[in-house]
């Protein structure tokens, strides 16, 4: 695995006695991107602004690129994006006003830059009206963009679909995956969705009472378990045991292993024998079983 | 610094109420301007000679009055001395408004430019609170030390600006509506009668009340860093630069207030020579809100840069 581009040692918050953040260490991968879970409380929110410098550490280190955001601030956060929580924009000017005044605070983003992005993230035709008439989903791309805009190599977001519609979360979700993979961004999202985070990275992080409690790899592009619904059942069991498929029938729904690539093979021959197929679909155990799990049922929000 | 500031600045004028107090400060210097000069009545000046003969023989003839009192012969004797001046040195009485009047009513609404800065001057910073876009603005390449420095420089310019315009239409306004002004006004220093020169007047008011100015802003941004609400910022800064001179009257049995920097802020009281509480010399005025200046300043570099962002 590469160098990691964030890197999280030790790092405590304690405020009024209370401890947010418990001695975690985290580290984050250029072209990964790293979902953030955790229960109501649990610390997304403060881990995330001692990232960006909001909060001061207690004690421990972030370090982003080699530099320090206790030290050496300015430096750290030069490479990264952030989204926390709902993006908070000048609601009284235009969205165009809104980047132009974040363009300002970085260095070398220039007006063709701000046009990129604002075309990137689809919101050119209504880019030069006040940020008070647009929609929760129109502030979120804006939010996006206003993130984007310095090419930054580590992008930092709170609860990004939030308020996005179902094309929109879509359209989002395929342009982190090509941020990520073609620009080596890393990208962490917090998110209470938990079918979201599962679709959209690479790697979850499950964070509980300030501590980290769970790590693991999601392969979402390699689904080995499908299940499918197809007449006449006897057609269909003869074929897939004279092919050697390993699968069980159960209440007239078959459930194989099988890669998701070799389903189009699978369908046609299936077809060709004069098969009616109502359903195939890939079956995996939720993250969100698993997670309800690790955290004891907690709530998810 | 310099695009930070054009960035305050920008956020400055796209809200509604900086384009309001701009419109309350146009109303009244044009307002004042047109209701004077509808209001006035020309006085005819041609014969003024004898009317300063008239003066001089009427005072003579009060002070041939049986036990006048000291103050009453001193008035007399300015009166006479000052109408003996006119007809010695051929100086027409300044009569009717004129530009340089306008002028000095610019130098006198100074309160009302320095309650319209504290409004955005307690704002700048709460309101990014308050509205949650600090964190937008924070999470950028730029000391938090270079924020706050760019919004006071903003808060200041916009101020001065008011200022610049108020000194240009009220001499725009003087000029056009009134002309300058056709006659001599006379102050008596230390028994010897002198002209007054309006326009250096005018420009002293205006550098005086700058202490008022620099302390009600410093004060107001102090209040809306640290407290990080707009209406609370508001409400304490225009109480304590309203009320300023009451406050200081109540509180003087209990505590010295020659060291609380609103006994000093208002420096013309250096220039009418009438003080609120008790003669002090400038330098002492100064003293003291320099030095409130850095603690108000101090406070609010400390408790931006160290805080704890959760808006």
């Amino acid at each position: 695995m590469s160098k990691p581009i964030v890197q999280l040692k030790n790092i405590t918050k304690i405020i009024r006695g209370k401890t947010l953040i418990d001695n975690m260490s985290l580290e984050l991968f250029p072209g990964q991107i790293t979902g953030f879970l955790g229960p109501n409380g649990a610390g997304k929110t403060t881990t995330i602004r001692l990232m960006t410098g909001l909060m001061h550490l207690t004690s421990g280190t972030i370090t982003i690129e080699g530099a320090s955001i206790a030290d050496d601030y300015e430096k750290a956060i030069a490479n990264v994006g952030v989204i926390v929580e709902n993006p908070e924009m000048y609601k009284y000017m235009s969205g165009y006003k809104n980047l132009l005044h974040f363009s300002r605070m970085h260095n070398g983003v220039t007006k063709a830059r701000i046009d990129e992005v604002i075309n990137q993230v689809g919101l050119t035709k209504r880019i030069h009206e006040k940020v008070s008439t647009y929609s929760l989903g129109m502030r979120q791309r804006l939010g996006l963009a206003q993130a984007l805009l310095h090419d930054p190599k580590f992008l930092i977001l709170d609860e990004p679909t939030n308020g996005l519609d179902p094309a929109g979360i879509r359209e989002f979700r395929t342009y982190l995956r090509k941020i990520a993979q073609e620009n080596n961004v890393s990208i962490f999202v917090s998110s209470h969705l938990l079918s979201e985070i599962e679709l959209m990275c690479d790697r979850v992080v499950v964070i509980q009472n300030g501590k980290l409690i769970d790590e693991r790899m999601i392969q979402s592009d390699e689904k080995t378990r499908m299940q499918l619904k197809a007449e006449p059942s006897g057609v269909v069991e003869n074929y897939l045991s004279s092919n050697g498929y390993v699968f069980t029938l159960h209440e007239g729904v078959f459930l194989l292993d099988l890669k998701e690539e070799k389903v189009p093979v699978l369908i046609n021959e299936l077809v060709a024998q004069q098969v009616q197929i109502f359903a195939i679909s890939a079956v995996h155990e939720t993250l969100e079983e698993q997670f309800l799990q690790m955290t004891g049922g907690g709530q998810i929000v | 610094m310099f695009s930070l500031i054009q960035n305050e600045w920008m956020k400055l004028w796209h809200k509604k109420g900086t384009w309001a107090i701009l419109g309350i400060l146009l109303l009244v210097i044009i307002g004042v301007g047109v209701l004077d000069k509808v209001t006035m009545e020309e006085v005819d000046t041609s014969n003024w000679k004898q009317e300063q003969q008239v003066q001089i023989d009427d005072a003579n003839a009060q002070l041939k009055t049986p036990d006048l009192d000291e103050w009453s012969i001193q008035m007399y004797e300015e009166q006479k001395a000052m109408a003996q001046y006119r007809l010695d040195n051929n100086a027409a009485p300044q009569v009717n408004q004129s530009m340089e009047g306008n002028m000095a009513f610019g130098a006198s609404i100074m309160v009302l430019i320095t309650l319209l800065t504290v409004i955005p001057g307690a704002s700048i910073v709460s309101q990014e609170f308050t509205d949650g876009t600090i964190k937008m603005l924070l999470t950028r390449p730029v000391s938090r030390f270079k924020i706050l420095t760019s919004k006071l420089i903003t808060i200041f310019l916009f101020g001065l600006s008011l200022i610049v315009l108020t000194i240009i239409l009220t001499t725009a306004i003087g000029f056009i509506l009134f002309g300058t002004a056709t006659g001599i006004d006379l102050t008596i220093v230390d028994g010897v009668v002198q002209q007054t020169n309006t326009i250096s007047d005018v420009f002293l008011t205006y550098v005086y009340s700058l202490g008022d100015f620099t302390m009600s802003i410093l004060f107001a941004f102090f209040i809306g860093t640290v407290f990080s609400s707009p209406s609370i910022a508001i409400a304490l800064s225009m109480l304590f630069l309203m009320m300023g001179p009451m406050i200081i009257l109540l509180l003087q049995k209990y505590i010295p207030v020659e060291y609380i920097w609103l006994t000093h802020s208002d420096l013309t009281q250096h220039l009418t020579k009438e003080f609120f509480v008790e003669e002090t010399t400038l330098s002492m005025s100064l003293t003291v809100l320099v030095i409130y200046a850095i603690v108000f300043l101090a406070l609010s570099f400390m408790t931006f840069i160290k805080r704890d962002v959760k808006a």
